[in-house]
């Protein structure tokens, strides 16, 4: 049977603590980011025994971190973060999941949202159709052999020197679109047999592709730096990972580092929380296949926004580079990363795993891009169909007490049993049409799944996230036509 | 003894499946599976595929069995309307599976599965009646 929940210590508004020894074996106290009433909801499941569970991994430093939309994941909480000494650490594929490096991606145009209404249901429909999406959607590519080992080394760069993008798109993607030590050999033939046909799909579950208008700015200053200028402004945001490979790549290493526990001598309260050694041959083998899934979701990322832009030149009739259509940035929120922090003054090299969570890091860092530098990069706290998405920027509270890390979006707050039985009858599509909203999906089950009723209002884990200090809002945006797996 | 039914958790499906036998059981979470991603109904038995997968005991070899059909689907889009376990261990099995090539025409498909996980992964046996319970990432 399950441990039962710990009991939570709040530190103030937005800070509660689990103490080390709530659950046996933790190394650390977990430290949870959220208010009165999202704690309330957070309680509800398992996702605060999992906060502590993350705490019983060898060499983590600091806290167990959860962000304020986390909830009961597998293994790791949605929403989690850890930081591993690069010595006696250990790396978790279960900690950086299925799907690695899903992340969002943000597009800015010229256009406003009056200009393109009477285009908006033929842009669904375009958008439907070169962006495959749903069970068992295939892409118009097809790779395989040296390519897909050069997708796997390089990522965006990749497609962007296949013709699929702008040569400036790639400075406006985390880690410039291309995670370093990327191992294709490392990556197992069937996962690149999963992948081989998936580059430009979105896949499935939350996974989507949205136009959007501005509907308000916080920040004008931030904003403008990001291109954010005027409310009624259309955006495009995606959001979606590096598919059956990403899936395959974690899958293998669960399998191969469950078999070597006992080797290092781990223990662990869950089988899912699998884990090697940073410094074993199965980390840095399982370190280079993950960057190299990683780099494939970047890839994919970028051959969708060349559909995108395919998109509107097709049904505007203008071309891409007239409306812009440019990257505002892409940031992965599953994946684990070797970054430079601060632990107690003291400038430490740590492998942070975010699970559900986006890196956020604050002006000045040198991995923002120099046009940000003054204000820090975006941060794409995407919220459901129904309602909006925020664009935010980390801060030094964040670089200080969440190793740069900020939250990753709604959270759900029903499960998808209870939401298709709350809108059993209900006609999805037609309720968000009469809200303005169009929706093309390649599924009509998935869609009761996915509605506004499924989950947290984001604005409560903004409000939680900007109380807490690890974020400022800059503009917040809202859906005109969705498309949904 | 109804063959699979889902339980809830908050972001992705829970999976139970049950079986008088170990065999039967394992089918019937593959049918489980299939279910949440396409309708059964639909799908025609028009190839046989036979496959064997091993894994160090026998929750592993669940979360494997069900993994492996997730890579048919995506390597080779292929769906199996029914599965039958021709042999099994607690460390492997063989199985041939009766289905066809996913046609997203004709198919009414539901939501893509990611990945069958070890989290809370359970395989019982109570009263002569074997039940698995899987959590499924969406």
């Amino acid at each position: 049977m399950p441990h039962p929940i710990p009991a939570l210590k709040q530190l103030d508004d937005y800070r509660w603590e689990i103490p080390a020894g709530a659950v046996p074996g933790m190394h650390v106290p977990g430290r949870i980011y959220a208010d009165a009433a999202l704690i309330a909801q957070i309680r509800e499941d398992q996702a605060v025994l999992q906060v502590a569970n993350v705490a019983t991994l060898p060499g983590i430093v600091g806290y167990s971190i959860a962000m304020p939309d986390i909830h009961w994941g597998y293994g790791f909480p949605i929403g989690g973060v850890a930081a591993m000494d690069p010595e006696a650490g250990v790396i978790s594929p279960g900690g950086v999941g299925y799907d690695i490096n899903c992340g969002v991606r943000l597009l800015a145009t010229t256009l406003t949202d009056e200009e393109i209404a009477p285009h908006l249901e033929a842009l669904a429909e375009s958008l439907f159709r070169n962006v495959p999406s749903g069970v068992g959607a295939a892409g118009r590519l097809r790779v395989s052999g040296s390519d897909l080992d050069d997708v796997l080394r390089t990522g965006a760069a990749w497609a962007v020197r296949k013709g699929l993008g702008r040569a400036q798109d790639l400075r406006r993607i985390e880690a410039g679109g291309t995670i370093p030590g990327a191992d294709p050999e490392r990556v197992s033939r069937r996962a690149k047999a999963r992948g081989s046909d998936q580059l430009g799909t979105l896949g499935s579950g939350n996974h989507f592709l949205e136009i959007q208008r501005i509907d308000e700015i916080f920040d004008p200053a931030a904003a403008a730096a990001f291109g954010l200028r005027e409310i009624g402004q259309v955006t495009v945001l995606m959001h979606c990972g590096s598919r059956g490979l990403g899936h395959q790549v974690c899958d293998d290493y669960l399998a191969a580092s469950g078999r070597v526990l006992s080797k290092y001598n781990i223990t662990l309260p869950d089988r899912q929380l699998a884990c090697v050694p940073l410094t074993s041959p199965e980390g840095r083998a399982y370190l280079g296949a993950m960057a190299g899934a990683a780099n494939f979701a970047f890839a994919n990322r970028q051959v969708i926004t060349h559909s995108v832009r395919e998109s509107f030149e097709e049904v505007l009739r203008r071309s891409a580079e007239q409306i812009r259509l440019e990257i505002v940035y892409d940031v992965a929120h599953n994946i684990a990363k070797i970054e430079e922090h601060s632990v107690n003054g003291l400038p430490v090299q740590v492998c942070v795993h975010r699970k559900g969570a986006t890196r956020g890091f604050p002006a000045g860092h040198p991995e923002v891009p120099e046009e940000y530098r003054a204000v820090g990069h975006p941060v794409l706290l995407p919220g459901d169909m129904g309602r909006y998405s925020y664009v935010m920027v980390g801060t030094e509270v964040a670089m200080r007490e969440t190793f740069g890390s900020t939250p990753h979006g709604a959270g759900r707050v029903r499960s998808r049993g209870d939401a298709r039985r709350l809108l059993r009858g209900v006609d999805i599509v037609d309720t968000l049409a009469r809200r303005g909203i169009l929706v093309r999906a390649a599924s009509r089950e998935l869609l009761a799944e996915e509605a506004t009723e499924a989950y947290k209002d984001v604005a409560e884990v903004v409000r939680a996230s900007d109380g807490a200090g690890l974020t400022r809002s800059v503009a917040r945006l809202r859906p005109l036509a969705v498309v949904k797996g | 003894m109804q063959p699979y039914e889902t339980f809830e958790h908050t972001a992705d499906i829970g999976l139970v499946a049950r079986g008088h036998t170990l065999e039967k059981l394992f089918a019937n979470a593959a049918a489980g599976l299939v279910d949440l991603m396409v309708d059964p109904a639909g799908l025609r038995e028009e190839a046989r595929l036979e496959l064997a997968v091993s894994a160090p005991d026998r929750e592993a070899l669940l979360v494997t069995w069900l993994n492996e059909l997730l890579y048919l689907l995506d390597a080779q889009g292929f769906v199996p309307r029914r599965s039958r376990i021709l042999s099994m261990t607690d460390t492997e099995l063989t199985a041939e599976l009766h289905g066809e090539r996913l046609d997203r025409e004709r198919h009414t498909v539901r939501r893509m599965v990611k990945a069958a996980t070890y989290h809370g992964l359970q395989v019982t046996q109570k009263d002569g009646l074997w039940e698995a319970r899987v959590i499924l990432d969406i």
